[in-house]
Formats: structure tokens, sequence, C-alpha cells
């Protein structure tokens, strides 16, 4: 029966063609992403057609399916014959089959394109594999046995053709446009390709084979299959026997129970938001910045730790966009008057359980800080906690990846600090520099689907233990590597172009130490390729306990990646939100302004210039740093890059001690006059 | 002698009654039913095949019953549909390959074996390798009684099977039908005389779902029995006639006209009652 189904394919035109336009067009693709500089990432994500093709093949192949025996007149012949209860199930088993060659071509042929260019996405094959099949093949799959569940159904009537298209619209990723009538998460589920085709690829998250998604081609699949069993148990050639009957109602009876499984498993928590929150970078963004608008500038009352944390004991779990761990601490050296620890965690991590010495114990949130009951007198022991939730924007953990910095509260830091504020200035909220005041002894056990980094030295996969004053960890579709004595981790294709800018890094931070008269921090030996929200310079770079983090926004194209050494760049990560300071959003700004100033070769184009220009534009309504900015022109064009560069001296060292307002910058600067 | 036992077997399609309490038994050898079209002979052929389910009624052969064991009908089953047609981009031998299998041929060799044997009792071994695409009418009705042949079936269904044919290509078709009769039962549905009257030893007339049994084919010319006159006339003589009575057939000499006419009562002195064919016992049941 197979044989036959296979003869009709092979003597057909139909499938032909789709090899040959699917085996064109992926090296012509390919070629153009090349010639654009993108990556295989880039490239697959952005192949989202591809997937609407092999959509709209499968249903007018299932329809084709369905009806060629009756086309043919033969259909009724064959139904007579006592294996005839066989063929719908050799056709869509022949179908399977031609669905795994086409894609097995596709993955060849694109494994080869990866392998011919020098790649190092080949050390990914089975995911780019597995992404080819399950986003083209798939859908080409399901699509043909739903296409072929509407032929049985429809047989001769016209009404085919504008259902098979509205079928085609409703699985594809424009299905939003649907959104005013139907709920985005019944589209979100709908669709059978990428969130938003026009994306840009995410180089930490990777491709986009979350469980979820799996869960949700699968749920798709028991549809289309509980439809196609339904419409031959209807519209058989012949009327079906009891044992027919039951057979066919038994089949779409599993399939409906396999559907249920994976419906519920296939709700991935971005389901419910449609474009621009349809990422978890701009969700986490939008939900920061609309929290701490409203919380995060009333939070002054901050204070240091009574009591010290010598060793945590993180045991964590990734599941969706979830990190869900037991966090155990020893504290010691604490204040005998305590009756309460207090902790900052950021607020989107919650609670679920606490314990002191393994007794239950009392606690409360208060946005960012948490405070769990301490036994009065008490200088030493035990707390736990269960904490389940979100780390934001600034640690953003989606269902692919997850990072987690060793200067952001994502356990319970001793002491209440202020996690992020909100600036008039900034869109994004300014995130703190927070880690332990003294290092503790971490021991880490991660269980998650990808490869975990972190900048403690690795026990076992997924282990790491160490002395740090912060722990961080990063897992997503990434590589190490070795570059320049730098081990970076970082997604495939973007290591080398980051090992090379980073040893200009370290010249420009040598040359800003000479300038600032301050000994900067060291050069981090560990390198980290990590998500991020933001294109401005000041979130290029930021520096860890022990560890560099790289903006992965920045690596996406390997001409940008340079500007990570620029010294705007290197400024804010290595001497300005290298520490806990609050309040100073102004500052860094001025500072940045005035070191892309002296480092730009076309002075007319930098903020410094534009925001003197604002004077011009906006009058008496241009901002105060407008002001500030003509000022320091002036002197500039007075004083020269060598007086500009002691004021910027004078500024730092006076912005050690204290957040400077504009009145000190125009003092420094009258007093160099 | 095993028979086919079809015991009120009635099948409606919402308000229509397509087949209304037809009981039958057919022996081997071949067996016509005949009727104008409409009058339920595919649906009766369908039922046969086991593609329809009655609504009510039973169909036996030995210990096989259609209701209950429609699996073991097939497997002694072999159906040439009214409208029979192939995949066009295969040849015979493959069409037959693949209903060999669906009819569960499983041993190749068997199965190529038999497939052969049928090709060349249907005279398509020269074109077995051919696309059907290629194939005349006939050539596909004749390829069409090969499959319904695999398996040697006990039990074959036929409806319609000359429809559309040529003369000589007819006569080719009811060899084929005649020679493969012998220890089995066809069943040959058509609505053409002529073939019932070549190939079929005992016929059935099927009229409005209701079907009438004959055991011999005489048995239905007798129905028009005293009702069939010769009437010698001349040429113009004829033409008139033409529209006065119910002439059926008529053979021109030198000088006259020969007429059969079908009446209740002579039409003229010169008329002669003549024993009647199966045609006009078919057409004066068919006319009741």
């Amino acid at each position: 029966m197979m044989n036959m189904e296979f003869k009709q394919y092979r003597r057909g035109v139909l499938i032909w063609i789709a090899i040959a336009l699917l085996t064109v067009y992926l090296p012509i693709g390919y070629y153009h992403f090349l010639n654009d500089l993108m990556q295989v990432g880039q490239f697959l994500q952005s192949s989202g057609y591809i997937g609407m093709a092999s959509a709209l093949f499968g249903l007018f192949f299932g329809i084709l399916i369905s009806r060629r025996e009756q086309e043919a007149g033969m259909a009724e012949c064959l139904a007579s014959a006592p294996g005839s209860a066989l063929r719908n199930l050799s056709k869509l088993l022949a179908w399977g089959a031609i669905c795994f060659i086409l894609m097995a071509i596709a993955s060849i042929e694109v494994m080869l394109m990866i392998w011919f260019s020098g790649s190092e996405y080949l050390s990914f094959a089975y995911k780019v594999i597995l992404y080819i099949f399950l986003y083209w093949g798939m859908t080409l799959f399901s699509c043909g046995v739903l296409g072929f569940a509407i032929g049985e159904l429809l047989g001769q009537s016209w009404w085919k053709l504008p259902l098979v298209l509205l079928v085609w619209f409703a699985i594809s990723p424009f299905n939003m446009l649907f959104s005013r009538y139907i709920p985005v998460n019944v589209l979100s589920w709908l669709n059978q390709g990428e969130q938003d085709l026009g994306s840009a690829y995410n180089g930490v998250e990777g491709l986009y084979l979350a469980y979820s998604f799996i869960a949700k081609k699968t749920a798709f699949l028991a549809v289309c299959l509980t439809l196609a069993f339904a419409s031959v148990l209807i519209r058989q050639e012949r009327e079906p026997s009891l044992k027919e009957k039951r057979t066919l109602a038994a089949a779409v009876a599993g399939c409906l129970i396999i559907f249920a499984i994976f419906v519920a498993e296939a709700k991935s928590p971005l389901s419910a938001y449609k474009a621009p929150l349809n990422n978890y970078m701009d969700l986490y963004l939008s939900q920061d910045g609309e929290y701490y608008s409203a919380n995060g500038s009333s939070k002054t009352e901050m204070s240091p730790p009574a009591f010290e944390v010598d060793r945590y004991d993180l045991d964590i779990k990734h599941t969706l966009n979830l990190i869900n761990y037991n966090a155990q601490m020893r504290v010691s050296h604490v204040a005998p008057s305590l009756t309460s620890l207090r902790f900052t965690l950021y607020h989107n991590l919650e609670v679920k359980q606490a314990e002191v010495d393994g007794k239950p114990a009392r606690w409360k949130r208060d946005g960012d800080w948490l405070y769990v009951d301490w036994p009065e007198g008490k200088v030493e022991g035990d707390v736990s906690f269960h904490i389940k939730g979100s780390a934001g924007a600034n640690n953003p953990i989606s269902e692919t990846s997850f990072f987690m910095s060793s200067a952001f509260p994502w356990y319970p830091v001793p002491g209440t600090w202020i996690v992020a504020e909100k600036f008039d200035l900034f869109y994004e909220p300014q995130y703190n520099h927070i880690a332990l005041s003294k290092p503790a002894s971490f021991h880490i056990s991660i269980h998650a689907n990808e490869r975990t980094y972190s900048n403690l030295p690795k026990q076992a996969d997924g282990t790491f233990a160490g002395q740090s004053s912060g722990a961080t960890v990063l897992s997503g579709m990434l590589m190490d590597k070795n570059v320049g004595g730098y081990q970076i981790v970082g997604p495939p294709d973007r290591i080398d172009e980051v090992g090379s800018a980073i040893e200009k890094v370290e010249q420009t931070k040598n040359h800003l130490s000479s300038l600032l008269g301050i000994k900067a921090p060291d050069m981090p030996k560990q390198i980290m390729v990590v998500p991020s929200f933001s294109f401005f310079p000041n979130y290029y770079m930021q520096l860890g306990e022990d560890e560099l983090f790289v903006n992965e926004l920045i690596t996406r194209n390997p001409y940008t990646v340079e500007n990570i050494a620029r010294m705007e760049s290197v400024f804010q990560a290595f001497f300005w939100s290298n520490r806990y300071r609050i309040n100073d959003e102004q500052n860094s700004y001025i500072f940045r302004m005035i070191l892309e100033y002296m480092e730009s070769p076309n002075k007319k184009g930098t903020t410094l210039s534009h925001q003197v220009r604002e004077i011009e534009r906006q009058g008496d309504r241009a901002p105060a740093t407008a002001y500030l900015a003509r000022d320091i022109l002036q002197f500039y064009n007075n004083q020269g890059e060598k007086g500009l560069k002691r004021l910027v001296r004078a500024a730092y060292q006076l912005s050690d001690a204290r957040t400077l307002d504009f009145s000190d910058w125009k003092k420094l600067m009258d007093r160099s006059y | 002698m095993d028979r086919l036992v079809i015991d009120h077997v009635s099948k409606h399609f919402g308000k229509t009654a397509a087949l209304q309490s037809v009981s039958l038994q057919i022996g081997h050898g071949l067996f016509g039913l005949l009727g104008p079209n409409g009058a339920g002979k595919t649906t009766f052929m369908r039922v046969l095949a086991t593609l329809l389910a009655p609504d009510s009624g039973s169909m036996r052969y030995k210990d096989i019953q259609w209701g209950k064991q429609p699996e073991r009908v097939r497997n002694i089953l072999g159906y040439l549909p009214q409208n029979f047609n192939v995949f066009k981009n295969i040849s015979g031998y493959e069409c037959l390959d693949y209903i060999g299998v669906l009819k569960g041929l499983r041993d190749k060799k068997q199965r190529r074996a038999q497939i052969e044997t049928l090709l060349e009792r249907v005279n398509l071994t020269a074109e077995a390798h051919k696309k059907t695409g290629h194939y005349s009418g006939g050539m596909k009705r004749r390829l069409g009684i090969a499959q319904a042949l695999l398996g040697n079936p006990e039990i074959i269904i036929v409806d319609e099977p000359t429809a559309g044919l040529d003369p000589e290509e007819r006569i080719r078709f009811r060899n084929v039908l005649r020679e493969v009769a012998a220890g089995r039962i066809i069943v040959l549905s058509t609505h053409i005389v002529e073939d019932i009257e070549a190939t079929c030893s005992s016929v059935a007339v099927i009229k409005k779902g209701i079907a009438t049994q004959f055991d011999s084919l005489s048995k239905l010319a007798q129905e028009a029995a005293g009702h069939v006159w010769l009437w010698k006339v001349r040429p113009e003589q004829a033409v008139d006639l033409q529209s006065k009575v119910n002439v059926i057939s008529s053979t021109t000499t030198e000088d006259h006209v020969e007429l059969r006419v079908l009446a209740k009562e002579s039409p003229s002195r010169e008329a002669i009652p003549v024993s009647p064919t199966l045609e006009e016992g078919y057409l004066i049941w068919n006319q009741r």
C-alpha cells in the first residue's frame, strides 16, 4: 500500500515542485543572509516563511491525498477490498515519510551550508535539525493531515479552497490580525510558526525549542489527526463495520486524549501577549518599568546588613520562564538585638516558604525587600527559603535560557538595597549593582535543559561551587571558548569577535584609569555574553563580581561588537556601575557625554553637541543637561582637551564620595579656569 | 450447491426507498440484474459489495453473514463498480499488484503469477506495463474484471460493465465473463438486455427498488407470452404504424417490413402471435 502511495508522489509533479522550491530557496536565502552578516540562528528564525509555505503545501497535499482515488474513479473498487481499512493509515504514514524525506533534504542542505560557511552552529546540529523538523516538518505533516480531513469532509465542494486559505492564515504568525475578534492566547496557540517573524534573533535564548512549543505542535497534530480520523468515520467510501467504527472512535478518543494532555503543556507564558510584548525581554522591561515607576523611588530607607551570610546552597530548577529554587543559607555574626533578618530579593521572586534552623519562620515581603523573623540573641544559624519566580529585565529568564547576575539580588542578599530606579532621563529602569559585602561560599546545582555556565568553578554539569561575593548563572544556546586568555561564554559565531574586542576594552580601561587617576578594577578573565534590553552604551557591558558581561544585542553584528571598547562603555562598566550607586543617573550620563565627545572624531555628532542644539531648538524649555552641556562645550573651547580631562578627573574623584549636582560641575569648571 | 441468499433487503436514502424488501436466491453462474436507470441496481450492487449497509434484511452465503462479518464477505468478493477507473500514472500490472495487496495476496511470487494469468485471461498481457492513461475504455473494463478476479473470489459483482463499450469490446467482455463464471457466482447488473441474454442463465428484474427473480431467462421472456405479434406490412404503412402501436423492432425485407408489436390483443388480422424474446418479456414486466 505504501508503495502505491510513494508511486503517486513520485509520479506526481507537486512533490518535485516542493523539493525544487525548498532546495533552491534555502541556499539563495542563506546567501543573502551571509551578505547581510546575519547568522544561522537569525536565518532559521527568519525563514518562518518556509513554515508558512509548508502549511499551504501540506493543506493542498492533504486534500489531494484524500481525493486521489475519488478523482481517479478507483475509490469504490478499493473500498470493497478487505485491506481497504488500512488504506487511510498507509496514506498518513506515507505522507509522514514524505515529510521526513523533505525535512531530511532541508536539514542536509542547511547543515552543509553551515559547514561550508565554517559556522559554530555545527556544534548545535541537533538543534538546527530539530528546529527544521519541528517548525517546517511538523507543520507540513500536521497540515497534510488537516488537509486530508478537509478533503474527506468537503469532498468536491468548492468551499475547500476558502476554508484552506482561512486555516492557513489562522495558523500563521500573521493571525494576530484577528486579535480584535479572537483571544490572543488562542491565536498564539494556533500559530504554528515563530511568535514574531520580524523579530531579531536572540543569541542567548537561541532557537525557540521550548517544551511548551513542542507540546503545542504535538497538540496541534493531535487535533489534526482527530479531525482526520473523524472525517474517515463520517465520510468513508463504504459504511464502516462496527469494528471499524470502534477502531476509528478509539483513534479519535486517543488523539483527543493526547491533545488534552499536551494542550495543557502548550501554554507559553507569552501566549497571552501580542506584539510588542511577544518576547520576554520586552515583557519584563514593561513590567519593571511600571513597577519601579510606582515603587522604586519611594524606597529611601536602606540599611547595610547587621549579619553575614557565610554559605549559600542553591538548588535551582528552571521551568518555563521561572526559576524555582531552595536557598539554604548559613547566617553568622548576627547582631544580638536583631529580631528580624533583612534581605534584598527582587520582588518577582516570590518566597513560598521560610525556615530558621529547620523550623518554619514568619516572613514578610515589602517590594524588593524580605524580612524573616529571627530569635533575638541568636548570633548564627541556618535560614532557608523556597523561592519561585522570574528575575526581571536585567536578569531575564525565558523558556530556553536564563541569566542571573552576581550583581543582582536573585537570591536573598543581606541588607536592604534599592534594586532599581526609574528616572525620566531613561526609558529603562536603572538597575543598581548589588552584591554581598563579603564573599560567601556558594554551592549551586541547576536542573535545566540547556548547558549552564557560572562565574563559580564548575564541579560537574550543572553544579558549581566556590567563594565569591556574588553568583552568576547563565544558560542558553551557548558555548564557551578560550580567546586570547579569556574564557568567553557566548552564542555560536560571536565569541571570536567578542574576544578581539575585549583586548581593546582592556586598553581603554587602562587609558581611563590614568585619565581618572584611579586604579581600575582588574579585568576579569571570564567574559559572558548575556541578554540585555538596551542598545545604549551604558548597557554595553556590566562588571560582575568575577566576570564581565557583554550585551548580546551588541554582538549581533560583528562590526558593532567593537563599540564595547568605547570610552563611555568602558567607563560605565568599570568605573561607574561596578559598585552600588543610587539616585545618580545624571552623572554617569554627563561623564559618558564628555568621554564620547573627547573620543569622537565627529564632535558635532556627539550627544554633547546634540544637547547644546536642544537649547536652540527648545529655548527655555530645554533640559538642564543641555545648559550644562553648553557650559562644558564652552569650557572645552577655552581649555582644550587637557582642561576637559582635568575636569573629568576632578568630577569623578568627587563623585566617589557623594552625588554631584549641576552646581558641582559648574564650580569645578569655574575652578579650572 | 451454495447459494447467495438475499432476504428482504431494504435501503433508504432519506425518504427515498432505493431497495424495498429485495429477496433473491442466486446460484453459481452468471446472474443478471436487469432494470432501467435509477431502478436501484447500483444501490443493490453496492449493498452486495459491502459498501452500503442495508437498513433491514439480511444476506448470507454459506455461513457468512453480510451484516455481521463484512470483512469475511470482502475476502470472497470481487467487485467491478459501474464507473471503474484507475490512476492514470500506473500500469495495469501495478494496479493489479496494488489491489492484490489490498485483497490480502501477501506472497509476492504468488501474486505475480496470479496477475500474469489474469492479464492473459483478459487479453491485456501486451499492455500490462503501459500506463493505464493510455488504455481504451474496453481495456480498462477488462482490467476491472481482472482486478475483481484477483484472489479467486467466490462471488463477483459487476455493475453495468458494458456501458459505453463499442460492440467488439462488448462481445469480448461478455466472453471474458462467461469464461470466468464457472464455479462461482457472478452478479451482473445492466440495463442492456442483450448482455443478460448473451451471458446469464437466470435473471432478476428490478424497478423502483422492487426486484422480481426469474429462474431462467425464458421465464422472463414468457412474461410477454401472447402479447407479441409479428405483422408484415408495406414500408409506407410501417411508418404510419410506428406511432399507433407499440413497435418493439422491425425488419425490412425487399417488399415489406416485419414489425414485432407488443399488444395485449392482436393489432390486426394479418398479425400473428410469435414467441417473445427476453427483451419483450422485460418490456412487458417493466410496463406493469
